[in-house]
């Protein structure tokens, strides 16, 4: 391969370290001494030794190096021969050196990776490969111009043995005299030039192409002129189903589409995904025709372009890669809970090279490629070339991950894993639920349209083994998620994996109040429309619309705009800064217009007033803000609960049930019973690493709990007695495992009061309330603290109101700005 | 979704010759005397280095700014950003403009906020790995608005290729998840 022998340090370090995470992140880690050798070289004054370094260490592991010379001509050099399993997807990476100093994206083409639909038949078994370019995030898409640079690309082989493969590649810039881009079409304005339909709408929104098929016969076409010769359609999309799509040409020689000039392509239902659809050109090309679909459907394209095909421009040049597939094995799961039933658990498998199995980047759902572990039970099976692999299994943080070694050879093999705990909470009568999930959105997809199905979902909530999984739909795949609710549990779920939808208001209507998470609902959609355009955008109007159906209604990543400080009111800061006294900014869609919503009663659907605001939301955030809201608010007396959640994949993609709420329920598990106990407070809210059960007053005053903590690296956690939001008395607890009986002196309260249990940060007890001579809690600085936050919440969300809304929305600040004044003026110091 | 190309900015347009989206907050109806807050922020007009850079605003490159990067805030407060595909070119020395168009879909009113271990944290900073130097204008919260545009001034100390990766978050754990909150931005900067 070609050296370099320097180029500046400082940004060959920068993008080196990006390859390293970009590896990281598609599941084909550099090794640690790689990574630390490329730490090592950031104190390295040299830029030559530096760069000498570097091509050193990653060198071998590239399958071939491209030189740009400075006329544009690329140079391709092989590697030694790559070794690959049979249709397994691995990452290797390509040299770049770039004399040329070009910004242009990399191409790669093989003819051993054309299509076989339509392809000749004496050369369906020469197209065995498949590969693409990994330009995705960190990576910028195009090279950076520094004379050395290392890419990615992604191959695959559907034959065993000992292939040669002939990899192409391509560093024009469209427009140059080394070109091989005919024309790009991109859709920031309008449909650039695409159109004359057939059967379908086309609607350019957010920079896509959104085509809707309404017909047997969709099209859409454009007119482009360019000389003849291979050419390749190239774009990126997404289509809603299976099938294939069928592309068309014409020439000035012969100026209409016709069955004699046409490729077919299949379709990838679901994926984003580039395709790229050769097609001969005989005489001087005029136009081309996109049949997306065979039917009813739709598909959204992001952009589209019109090359030439390798070898058909100068800029195209490449090289034989000796290529060694070897044949992969079929790996069964075998897998049951501790107690011997089946279940579904996780399993993150990976090679003596710390690369995952199956390859991330190529995963479809119920595998997420932003997730390192696939979920499967007994009777799945995955296949997997032959090695030795570290396969580590769990099944949610209830259970004592395993680190076992498998061996794949020749034949089939069997993974066993039965699942060991150190705790089984729903043995003991709680029973786990994470209220805050998502089928679609966020990390599902870029551009969310459709998201996931709910049989993905429960796959993924039994193998976190939460019992209770609250889906919720929001704004940006509103319209096709809505279609699964019901009222009620739905139908994929398996006792006692409960999944159900209901709504998150994000994206629409009160969402800039803070976003509200509605659970139990009997109607979806308010009154007056049929998806989410129409909603109210006062939060408490939103609250009064869910509760008249009996819905039980919290907030949201409740830490979310409470981050920022804008003053401070006078109050002592407790520990972990609980509670704080700073005034929050209010600036965010977390726990915000529920300093105000707390103090409301609305009518249920019996007529009867009940509280507008069930539980605020937490473990997603940071304690400090979601857990200090919290205490002043229940220290203005307010019966607010908290419930446990993730906001998968939004908050992180990493694995639902991160937060969950553990909610007592005797007897079998029932989502009306386990969601109306969630509103009562029978509960605690934890990372599923400690537990706090059965928090009770003797009638000596005394405060007992059941108390278990399992955390390897920690030898004991602190276990607090919380009075008002203050410790009052810690006890320490050994995090073995085992469940210990705790037992707290009666704090002795002169007023009123509440009392809950915590292990900070990850684990909160609801509030116990502690009634003194009748009166009701009201603690002085947390009244001013809340008629403050209050000013300031009214003085961010005011104007998100619709003026429609503003008198309502004044009306119910005033009521909580009297209350909290009240409060105020009734409290002792 | 990709976005592989540059492109003509509908927002730009929508901004140009329009003045900045400043806002001022004042907590009007804090009953002070009782609480004795004390207000600990607002909208400032820049967020910089830790440098002093105004001085040298004659340095200014006066053509028209490019659209460098957009910046996407989702419905849930995911901020994401995508550099253009643009000519990234910079004077050794002299300050560039470039704009930033923010797609505000949560409607938060926090401050947007550029990080980079790229930038210099003072005049007489020798590091190899930081060599870049920013001003935010205006810096602080946002309006609220769907959308609004920024003006990010960058300015090199070397000559040659430079690297920076720019994050963008609109406060704390804000950053979009998957790399997708910061960019990668090559410069090629033309020495003096």
């Amino acid at each position: 391969m070609p050296l370099v022998e320097r180029v500046d340090a400082q940004p060959l370090l920068v993008i080196t370290s990006r390859l390293s995470e970009a590896m990281q992140s598609i599941g084909a880690p550099l090794t640690p001494e790689q990574i630390e050798t490329l730490n090592l070289l950031k104190k390295e004054p040299s830029d030559t030794k530096i760069t000498v370094s570097i091509q050193r260490m990653l060198d071998p592991l590239c399958v071939a190096s491209v030189e740009i010379r400075a006329d544009g001509e690329t140079i391709v050099t092989p590697s030694e021969p790559v070794d690959l399993a049979e249709n397994g997807w691995r990452a290797m990476l390509v040299k770049v050196v770039n004399r040329a100093g070009v910004q242009s994206k990399l191409r790669v083409d093989s003819p051993n990776a054309r299509p076989i639909p339509h392809g000749p038949k004496d050369d369906i078994d020469n197209r065995w490969l498949a590969l693409s370019m990994y330009d995705g995030r960190p990576l910028n898409a195009n090279l950076s111009g520094l004379e050395l640079e290392y890419r990615i690309v992604q191959l695959s082989s559907t034959t065993v043995g000992n292939r040669k493969a002939r990899l192409e590649f391509n560093a024009g810039i469209a427009g140059s005299a080394n070109s091989s881009v005919i024309r790009q079409w991109r859709f920031d304005k309008d449909s650039d030039g695409w159109g004359e339909l057939n059967d379908l709408e086309m609607v350019v929104r957010s920079q896509s192409l959104f085509l809707r098929a309404n017909g047997d016969d969709p099209f859409v076409s454009v007119p482009v002129s360019a000389r003849g010769g291979r050419m390749v359609l190239r774009f990126w999309g997404r289509p809603d189903g299976p099938g294939v799509g069928q592309v068309f040409w014409w020439t000035e020689q012969l100026p209409q589409a016709d069955g004699g000039r046409q490729m077919v392509f299949q379709l990838d239902p679901g994926s984003d995904r580039e395709y790229a659809i050769e097609f001969p050109v005989e005489g001087d090309l005029k136009g081309v025709r996109l049949d997306p679909l065979q039917g009813p459907g739709r598909f959204r394209i992001d952009w589209i372009n019109l090359e030439y095909a390798a070898g058909e421009n100068g800029t195209w040049n490449g090289a034989d890669v000796d290529i060694r597939t070897v044949r992969s094995t079929k790996v069964k799961f075998a897998v049951t809970d501790s107690d011997g039933s089946p279940c579904m658990a996780a399993f993150e498998i990976r090679d003596d090279q710390g690369r995952v199995y199956p390859y991330p980047s190529k995963r479809q759902a119920p595998d997420f490629f932003f997730q390192t572990q696939i979920y499967r039970e007994s009777g799945e099976s995955i296949r997997l070339p032959r090695g030795k692999y570290t396969v580590k299994c769990s099944h949610g943080p209830e259970s004592i991950v395993q680190m076992q070694t498998l061996n794949v050879g020749d034949d089939p093999v069997t993974l066993n894993y039965q699942v060991e705990r150190w705790i089984d909470t729903a043995k003991l009568g709680y029973w786990s639920g994470d209220h805050h999930i998502h089928a679609a959105g966020c990390l599902h997809y870029e551009n969310p349209m459709q998201g996931v199905l709910p049989k993905d979902m429960l796959r993924h909530i039994m193998g976190e083994d939460v019992k209770v999984g609250c889906c919720l739909t929001w704004g940006p795949c509103f319209d096709f998620q809505k279609q699964f609710f019901s009222g009620k549990p739905d139908d994929v779920s398996r006792y006692p994996y409960l999944l159900r939808y209901d709504i998150e208001v994000s994206g629409f209507g009160s969402h800039q109040s803070g976003h509200l998470n509605l659970l139990k609902l009997r109607q979806q959609i308010p009154a007056g429309g049929n998806s989410n355009r129409h909603w109210p955008t006062l939060g408490m109007n939103t609250l009064r619309w869910a509760k008249q159906q009996g819905a039980v209604t919290g907030t949201a990543h409740s830490g979310a705009g409470l981050t920022r400080s804008v003053g401070r009111v006078e109050g002592t800061d407790g520990p972990h800064r609980l509670p704080n006294f700073d005034i929050p900014a209010f600036d965010g869609i977390g726990a915000n217009e529920f300093v105000m919503q707390v103090t409301h009663e609305v009518d249920g659907p019996d007529g009867i007033k009940q509280p507008a605001i069930d539980f605020i939301a937490t473990m997603n955030t940071p304690r400090e803000t979601e857990w200090n809201i919290w205490y002043h608010v229940l220290n203005c007396g307010h019966h607010v609960v908290a419930s446990g959640e993730t906001d998968f994949p939004c908050m992180t993609g990493e694995r639902l049930g991160i937060g969950r709420v553990y909610v007592k329920l005797e007897g079998i598990l029932d989502y009306d019973q386990w969601v109306e106990a969630l509103r009562r407070g029978e509960s605690y809210v934890s990372d599923g690493t400690s537990h706090l059960m059965d928090f009770e007053k003797a009638d000596d005053g005394s405060f007992s709990l059941t108390a278990a903590a399992y955390k390897p690296g920690e030898a004991e956690v602190d276990v607090e007695l919380i009075v008002n939001g203050y410790p009052v008395a810690t006890q320490k607890m050994k995090a073995n495992g085992k469940m210990q009986e705790l037992r707290f002196e009666n704090p002795k309260p002169e007023r009123s009061c509440w009392v809950a249990a915590r292990i900070f940060p990850s684990a909160h007890t609801n509030p116990f309330w502690v009634n003194v001579d009748n009166k009701p809690v009201s603690v002085r600085a947390s009244a001013r603290w809340c008629l403050a936050a209050l000013e300031q919440c009214w003085l961010e969300k005011q104007k998100t109101y619709a003026p429609a809304e503003q008198p309502q929305a004044r009306l119910d600040y005033e009521h909580a700005r009297k209350t909290y004044q009240r409060i105020l003026n009734d409290a002792a110091e | 979704m990709m976005q592989p190309n540059s492109r003509e900015s509908r927002i730009t347009r929508k901004f140009r010759g329009a003045s900045r989206p400043w806002k001022t907050i004042k907590l009007f109806s804090l009953p002070i005397a009782l609480l004795s807050v004390t207000v600990a922020s607002g909208c400032k007009p820049t967020q910089t280095s830790p440098l002093t850079p105004s001085a040298e605003v004659s340095n200014v490159e006066r053509a028209k700014p490019q659209v460098l990067i957009t910046v996407s805030i989702s419905p849930e407060s995911r901020v994401k950003a995508v550099a253009e595909d643009i000519a990234m070119e910079l004077h050794q020395g002299d300050w560039k403009d470039f704009l930033i168009e923010i797609e505000n879909a949560a409607g938060i009113t926090a401050p947007l906020v550029v990080e980079s271990e790229q930038f210099l944290q003072s005049d007489d900073d020798t590091s190899r790995d930081r060599w870049l130097q920013f001003e935010l204008q205006p810096h602080g919260a946002l309006t609220g608005m769907r959308n609004e545009v920024r003006t990010l001034r960058l300015k090199s100390r070397d000559s040659g290729i430079r690297t920076t990766i720019l994050n963008f978050n609109a406060g704390q754990g804000t950053q979009d998840l998957g790399f997708r909150s910061d960019v990668l931005v090559t410069f090629k900067v033309q020495e003096k």
